[in-house]
């Protein structure tokens, strides 16, 4: 254990050390964030009703804001790690070692995005303290939700990142993977705008489950019922997406020829 | 640089996206889904509006589509060269590329072109000219909006390539990258959502928004002249200051391969 939380620690190092990168990162994240902003704030001027499907004004706006930052957290930067090794051999020297290579994948992926996930949670535990949700229980769902939302979305990286073993260059699937994290996840709009029979499919997919439903949870939008379907449906998916990377890193490792491509 | 040198290198980029067709087929498709994503929500944007402050579902269709044409020719004529710069700088590969009897800065900037880009560029321009079609415009208007298009995609080449310069100069600053992308993604939208500071900045100070929304601002008869002189002066400067700092960049870089 002692191994990978040095691996962890390693990261967060990391982040500290090039601090003028991290800012930067932050400041190109938050731009979006006003874009959609002004626009959700512009069509609100333009309508007649005061409500866009459920929302008010200040729900949506509030929605925008935080499903915009959820990017922090969840974010694809990880899923190049396996394949820059494939590419350039250097996945031989882990093999070679006596360690997990899921579990030091784990910790480089959690000393990652160890500050954005801290302010995340940070975040909803403070909500919680002054009374923002409608019961302890709640709380604690969305607490318990948000954790497992964590651990699954590194399980699909993780099985995306497989595909390094078939592909030469990994950064078009990073780049199609933003996109459908984009569409499916609620950040251009709230996905219940979507026609009933869509949304109702849509809304169990895993980008959807870290996006829209993480950020419609916090705002108090689910009952007890609903907040336990999502964490049931995160849990399968976690499964799910476990068992595929198995599955593709065995046949991948059958391909990888262990040395520069 | 001459043309034959370029036609070379194109002949190699194209030999690129025979051997990598995996990669060239992914890079169509995620053009595609980014585009169909912009307009999807066009779609749901107005489905509850007719009009966002003047903008039509049509005119802001015509932008969204304007800026892959835009985006994708970027990609299709620089991206490759802009985007190595970083790593060739660490790695010490511009050795190469300064030995060579040629000009250090076209012969970088050109070195590959992205070929895959092409068919979101031909797409981007079908929708476009049906849009144009369904409007009563003049010619010199369509002269105006390709003429603009065409400083559009120079204007992107010039701001990535600037922020990727700083790399002879600061270590470890990938995260820069972002701005362009993240500048040119907010100016797809219509100028006139953003409060009045954010304008003055993105049309006067650096003018990303006016490189997008200008075409765009032609098809609709809404042009501000001073806006459009202004922007044209801004990008002859920016492209004396980017070659410059090119070569101040070159003087700077330490070879460590």
């Amino acid at each position: 254990m002692k191994k990978y939380f040095i691996i962890a620690l390693n990261q967060i190092t990391i982040r500290l050390q090039y601090k003028f990168n991290v800012f930067i990162a932050f400041i190109s994240r938050m731009v979006p964030i006003f874009m959609f902003y002004f626009i959700w704030n512009n069509i609100y001027n333009s309508i007649s009703a005061d409500k866009v499907g459920h929302y008010d004004r200040n729900q949506m706006l509030t929605y925008m804001v935080l499903v915009n930052l959820t990017g922090y957290v969840f974010t694809f930067v990880h899923i190049r790690e396996l394949g820059i090794r494939v590419y350039k051999g250097k996945l031989t020297t882990l093999l070679l070692r006596p360690l997990s290579l899921l579990g030091e994948s784990f910790a480089t992926f959690a000393g990652r995005v160890f500050f954005p996930m801290l302010v995340y949670l940070s975040a909803i535990v403070f909500q919680g303290v002054t009374g923002h949700f409608k019961s302890p229980l709640y709380f604690m769902e969305v607490i318990v939700f948000v954790i497992l939302c964590f651990i699954m979305f590194f399980y699909v990286i993780s099985f995306v990142s497989t595909v390094a073993f078939w592909l030469i260059d990994i950064w078009p699937v990073h780049v199609i993977l933003i996109g459908v994290y984009l569409l499916f996840s609620g950040v251009y709009f709230p996905l219940d705008l979507l026609p009933e029979k869509i949304y109702d499919i849509v809304k169990y997919n895993p980008f959807s489950l870290v996006g829209y439903i993480s950020i419609r949870s916090i705002q108090n939008a689910f009952s007890h019922k609903e907040m336990l379907i999502y964490i049931i449906s995160v849990i399968m998916w976690g499964i799910i997406l476990k068992v595929c990377y198995g599955k593709a890193f065995k046949a991948g490792l059958r391909r990888y020829e262990g040395m520069g491509a | 640089m001459n043309l034959g040198v370029y036609r070379t290198m194109l002949a190699n980029s194209i030999q690129q996206v025979l051997i990598y067709r995996t990669t060239s087929i992914l890079i169509v498709i995620f053009g595609l889904l980014f585009y169909i994503i912009e307009m999807f929500a066009g779609m749901v944007y107005f489905s509850y509006t007719d009009n966002i402050l003047g903008w039509t579902k049509w005119d802001y269709f015509s932008l969204v589509t304007t800026a892959s044409i835009i985006q994708y020719s970027y990609n299709l004529i620089f991206v490759w060269g802009v985007s190595g710069l970083i790593s060739n700088i660490i790695e010490g590969n511009l050795d190469y590329i300064i030995l060579r009897p040629l000009n250090s800065f076209w012969y970088y900037a050109l070195y590959k072109a992205d070929f895959p880009s092409i068919i979101n560029i031909i797409l981007g321009i079908i929708v476009q000219s049906w849009i144009i079609s369904k409007r009563n415009l003049s010619v010199l208007q369509i002269l105006l909006y390709i003429l603009c298009v065409l400083i559009g995609i120079w204007f992107i080449f010039l701001l990535n390539y600037l922020v990727v310069m700083v790399s002879f100069w600061k270590e470890k600053s990938e995260a820069l990258m972002w701005i362009p992308e993240t500048l040119m993604e907010n100016s797809t939208r219509p100028a006139s959502i953003y409060p009045k500071w954010i304008q003055i900045l993105l049309m006067w100070i650096l003018p990303a928004l006016t490189s997008i929304n200008l075409p765009v601002d032609i098809i609709r008869g809404r042009i501000n002249v001073m806006n459009m002189c202004w922007y044209i002066i801004f990008v002859t400067v920016f492209t004396v200051i980017i070659y410059k700092m090119w070569y101040a960049g070159l003087r700077k870089y330490q070879s460590s391969n």
